[in-house]
């Protein structure tokens, strides 16, 4: 047991401390060109025309347009409804109009500047609301793309008949990822395969978008991910455009293309998070039982719906937050916008529905007098219940004793009621403390993992060591460092003798996307069973011998090298209906609970936390450094979406595309976070692990406003809480 | 891109006469922001500073008590200096909030303030401490109050051909001083106010109190509405608000609104008016 306890360091932490790690844009190539897009300067219009002076047709400029796209003009996704080249609507600014390279990066930006464009401008509606109002007719006949529905019981009956009722709207902005490394893509030919290396989170869903974009079959393409220098789900679909670029651009040229988006091109024009618009309608019991729930969540989705339907799916999986309701019907509506593409972004759809949720409970846990916690043990989910999809949570659901161990360690109670004393008295400085609960269901939603049918595996290599065999990106978040560690406790080898096989898409097993917080769950299993084989095997060659590498040798001088790939098998009892949104959305839920501690001084209304309260059932934690890390980063990507981050569109631009003017909190703005891990395990993921990625994400909002309203008396609907905003709604209560 | 590298004082101004179209380079912090976005590129020309570092980054204290600070001091001398830590503490604060270590390592004290942005760090505090400045040109060596230096957004009095190469900061007497930069996070962070204050011990004294303000209006502001309305004691909330509106003209840009700048700044500075 002793030896499990040992640290795991980072497998990749040597390479990137010593700057040996090579990203996308450390990688020259002899006659290598640069390439830039040329992008839409209006929001919404119809381009007739694009042509290059006369001065620089001569200039060995590589110039493409939708004219050059051989097979498909559209980028695969969940809807494939963007265009790879734009070739007469344009829906928002930056679309992508045509392509260009030189080995002159200067150059390009002479032709940038001068390539004259003949576009119709058409009025456009940059915000969700002037869509929703159909002010301009942008798609359908409603500007709406997609509408979801998530039914049990009668909601309308029991809303009617409730003893209490509360109607909120909330709202919640755009994100950017801000990954380090900005999107980069490098294309070149060689011996007829076209070659694609770059800054990704998902090479397959790049091998799908080449093959339908250019009409060619994958055993012809090959796509090797470079280092990737974080992601957030950023490099999870805008991947795919990029490359499909650079591969039309090299195709062309004849020569290898690099693309290296700018910061600035990259904050304004690739995907964010979707803009949310919740309405709920809750209804409750005079005990505070909550009764009956009408929710909708709007989404927008952008200029092009793209991946948006399984955001939104989860969006409305998650709308009712870790709460119990007999009586619910959610409604889940994308809308499309003069703007740049919503996409993935950890939570995926889950912080919006959970900053709403949790925010509405805790408002109304004071309207109804009761406190917040209270309110909160009467509903939450707890062993067996029923979530609205009908599936039944199971007995691995903790959440009661995780709320029960945070508040008694926080001292919570006692808190809250000094902090109303201290608010009564003191007029320069406001304390509150605020909780959140919360969940995020694990995997691909519904029948997702059984269409991905991941592979993954690993070979016994002629000299003794083990290659993992799978497509999963380590961004940074450690799950190479993992998956070594799960195969060298399944084999009892040590770590050093196990490495990760480069990716490249020829011959590497697809093992999915590196998304959905799955990595470690769906392919951390795939390995685990990979390992135990080539354990039962060689077992079987040598059933006297102990010793790993005398039987790997034994094995090895017999048959040669051992390749195993395990095929991934959905659990024959988890079943779930994409039509009807019954089942089992998920075969487990992670949860959590967060409480904040803020004080806010009344001069400049900046929130101060002092302490933030992390409590997490992840299953069993396979690694804790990389477990707290991914919690402590989650944690300040969620403040930030609180209190820091705010994306400035106008009219359909964005204003603020810079690290200067789009601010995220720093290092020195980390409050003191206590991580801890409930005991738990769960029955599906290697050693009872569950999933953790994105959790983190779901809960600072919500906890840090409800410790404003504590503090301040004030009940915000929507994010950031910008100290301007703070300030001025305070300044409105006590005129 | 054309760059002059002198390698000596004399030699920078005689060349800036002759070519006044140069653009001088000091740890290039701010320029070199301005080259990422395309508002300079290389068909500008530069004269590169660096050369003159050991000339141009002395901290003396003077024996009438002011300070020289030669105008190529980096931020980090700044705040790494006994005497300005020690007599100082208003310019030894403002230096330490300034940008991250890197920033510091490389941005000069002449840069902050021949920059002119109205958020800029160091020239509230300058300001309160009354500083002026020394312009050197080929055959000429001038100085100037700095609060008569900024004209108009990002415009100053400075010549084409002048260089800044010192800055003359006078003591204060005994008393309270304040510094206060808001901005939207804890390090690495443009300022959406900065102030300075300081109120003299003696009240009675000629110069009883002085503030300045950053981010306030479109050039560094020192507040002399304000200190008229203290020195005659009318320190209500609405004289010292009456008197603040007319020194300050903020405005609403992507990091702050003209409410908050507004409602902030008197809020600081009433607190500190009101300390006892
Ligand atoms: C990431 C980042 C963070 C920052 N944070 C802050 C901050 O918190 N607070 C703050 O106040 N500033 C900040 N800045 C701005 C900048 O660092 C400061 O204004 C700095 O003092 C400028 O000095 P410099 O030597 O780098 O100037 P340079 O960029 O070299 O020059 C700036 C301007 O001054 C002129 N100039 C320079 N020296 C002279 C001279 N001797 N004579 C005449 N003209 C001269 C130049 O021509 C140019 O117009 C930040 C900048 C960055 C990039």
């Amino acid at each position: 047991m002793k030896k499990d306890k040992k640290i795991f360091h980072r497998v990749d932490a040597d390479e990137k401390l010593r700057g040996k790690a090579l990203f996308v844009d450390d990688i020259y190539m002899p006659d290598m060109l640069y390439g830039r897009i040329v992008r839409s300067p209006i929001t919404r219009g119809i381009l007739n025309k694009i042509s290059i002076p006369e001065q620089y047709k001569k200039k060995d400029l590589v110039f493409v347009t939708y004219k050059d796209i051989p097979g498909k003009n559209c980028v695969s996704s969940v809807e494939s409804d963007l265009p790879i080249l734009t070739e007469r609507e344009i829906r928002y600014k930056g679309q992508a109009i045509a392509l260009i390279a030189h080995k002159d990066r200067e150059f390009l930006e002479d032709v940038l500047a001068s390539l004259e464009l003949s576009i119709e401008r058409l009025p456009a509606c940059t915000d969700m609301v002037d869509s929703l109002n159909k002010k301009e007719i942008l798609v359908n006949k409603d500007n709406i793309f997609r509408r979801l529905r998530i039914k049990k019981g009668n909601a309308d009956k029991f809303l009617k008949e409730s003893y209490f009722k509360s109607e909120r709207i909330y709202r919640t902005p755009h994100q950017e990822h801000l990954y380090l490394e900005t999107q980069g893509m490098i294309g070149y030919m060689e011996n007829g395969v076209l070659n694609i290396k770059g800054s990704m989170q998902c090479p397959f869903y790049v091998v799908e978008a080449l093959e339908l974009g250019l009409g060619i079959s994958r055993k012809r393409i090959s796509v090797q991910p470079t280092t990737t220098g974080g992601a957030f789900g950023g490099k999870e679909d805008f991947p795919s455009l990029l490359a499909l670029h650079a591969a039309l651009l090299t195709m062309k040229a004849g020569k290898p293309v690099k693309m290296i988006l700018e910061r600035g091109e990259d904050i304004a024009f690739t995907t964010k998070r979707h803009p949310s618009l919740i309405k709920q309608e809750l209804g409750f019991y005079k005990e505070g039982k909550l009764v009956a729930a009408r929710v909708k969540v709007i989404l927008d989705a952008g200029a092009y719906e793209t991946l948006s339907k399984v955001v939104l799916s989860r969006s409305i999986l998650h709308a009712m937050g870790v709460y119990e309701c007999d009586n619910v019907v959610i409604d889940g509506e994308l809308v499309c916008t003069n703007t740049p593409p919503s996409g993935a972004f950890r939570g995926f759809g889950a912080p919006q529905s959970m900053f709403a949720i949790e925010s509405h409970i805790d408002e109304i846990s004071s309207k109804l007098k009761m406190n917040p916690v209270d309110i909160r043990r009467i509903n939450i989910i707890k062993p067996q219940s029923i979530l609205c999809t009908g599936q039944n949570i199971g007995n691995e659901c903790i959440l009661p004793e995780m709320l029960n161990d945070a508040l008694k360690e926080t001292r919570y109670i006692t808190k809250y009621e000094k902090n109303n004393i201290f608010n009564s008295k003191n007029r320069e400085m406001k304390k509150g403390i605020g909780i959140s609960l919360f969940m995020h269901g694990n995997g691909f939603t519904g029948n997702g993992e059984r269409i991905l049918s991941s592979r993954a595996g690993l070979t016994l290599k002629a000299n003794g060591s083990i290659e993992l065999l799978f497509s999963n990106i380590d961004m940074g978040q450690g799950c190479n460092t993992v998956m070594i560690q799960i195969a060298s406790k399944a084999l009892q080898i040590p770590p050093e003798n196990i490495y990760v096989g480069k990716i490249d898409t020829l011959s590497t097993p697809d093992s999915g996307p590196t998304v959905a917080s799955r990595t470690t769950l769906i392919i951390g299993d795939l390995i685990y069973k990979a390992s135990k084989k080539l354990k039962r095997i060689l077992q079987k060659s040598s059933p006297r011998e102990d010793d790993f590498n005398k039987k790997a040798g034994k094995y090895i001088s017999e048959h040669g090298e051992l390749t195993i790939i395990e095929d991934y098998r959905h659990p024959e009892e988890l079943s779930f209906d994409d039509e009807t949104y019954q089942g089992e959305a998920y075969r487990s839920y992670s949860l959590g609970c967060n409480i904040a501690e803020i004080e806010v001084q009344l001069d400049t209304f900046q929130i101060d936390i002092r302490k933030f309260h992390a409590y997490y059932d992840i299953g069993t934690v396979i690694n804790k450094p990389l477990s707290e890390g991914q919690i402590r980063g989650g944690i300040m990507q969620g403040i930030g979406y609180a209190m820091y981050e705010n994306l400035i569109f106008e009219n359909g631009v964005v204003r603020n595309n810079s690290m200067t003017d789009y601010i995220v909190p720093t290092a020195m703005d980390m409050p003191q976070i206590n991580v801890k891990f409930m005991k738990n395990k769960s029955n599906y993921g290697p050693y009872g692990a569950k999933g953790l990625g994105e959790l983190p994400m779901n809960g600072p909002p919500a906890a840090i406003n409800n410790a404003l309203r504590q503090a301040l008396g004030i009940d915000f609907h929507s994010i950031p809480f910008l100290p301007e905003r703070i300030l001025e709604v305070w300044m409105k209560k006590n005129e | 891109m054309k760059v002059f590298i002198p390698k000596s004082l004399q030699e920078a101004v005689s060349f800036l006469k002759e070519n006044q179209n140069f653009i001088p380079f000091a740890g290039g912090t701010d320029l070199m922001p301005l080259l990422a976005k395309g508002v300079l590129s290389k068909k500008n020309s530069f004269i590169d500073l660096n050369n003159l570092t050991e000339e141009l980054s002395f901290i003396n204290l003077q024996e009438d008590g002011n300070l020289w600070i030669g105008s190529l001091a980096t931020i980090r001398k700044l705040c790494e200096n006994h005497i300005i830590a020690e007599h100082f503490p208003l310019i030894a604060a403002s230096a330490i909030n300034i940008g991250s270590v890197q920033i510091r390592n490389l941005a000069t004290i002449g840069g902050n303030i021949a920059n002119a942005s109205p958020a800029a760090d160091l020239i509230p505090a300058l300001l309160v401490h009354d500083s002026s400045l020394i312009l050197t040109s080929d055959k000429k060596t001038r100085q100037i109050d700095l609060k008569d230096y900024y004209v108009s957004y990002k415009r100053t009095s400075r010549k084409p051909y002048e260089l800044i190469t010192g800055i003359i900061v006078k003591p204060l007497e005994q008393g309270r001083i304040l510094f206060r930069k808001i901005g939207n996070r804890k390090n690495l962070s443009l300022s959406k106010i900065v102030v300075s204050s300081y109120i003299a011990k003696e009240f009675e004294t000629k110069d009883p109190c002085r503030f300045a303000a950053g981010s306030v209006k479109e050039i560094p502001a020192r507040l002399f509405n304000l200190e008229e309305s203290v020195i005659n004691r009318r320190i209500s909330e609405s004289e010292l608000r009456n008197a603040l509106l007319r020194d300050i003209s903020p405005i609403n840009d992507v990091r702050s609104t003209c409410i908050y700048r507004t409602e902030v700044l008197l809020r600081v500075i009433r607190k500190f008016i009101e300390w006892k």
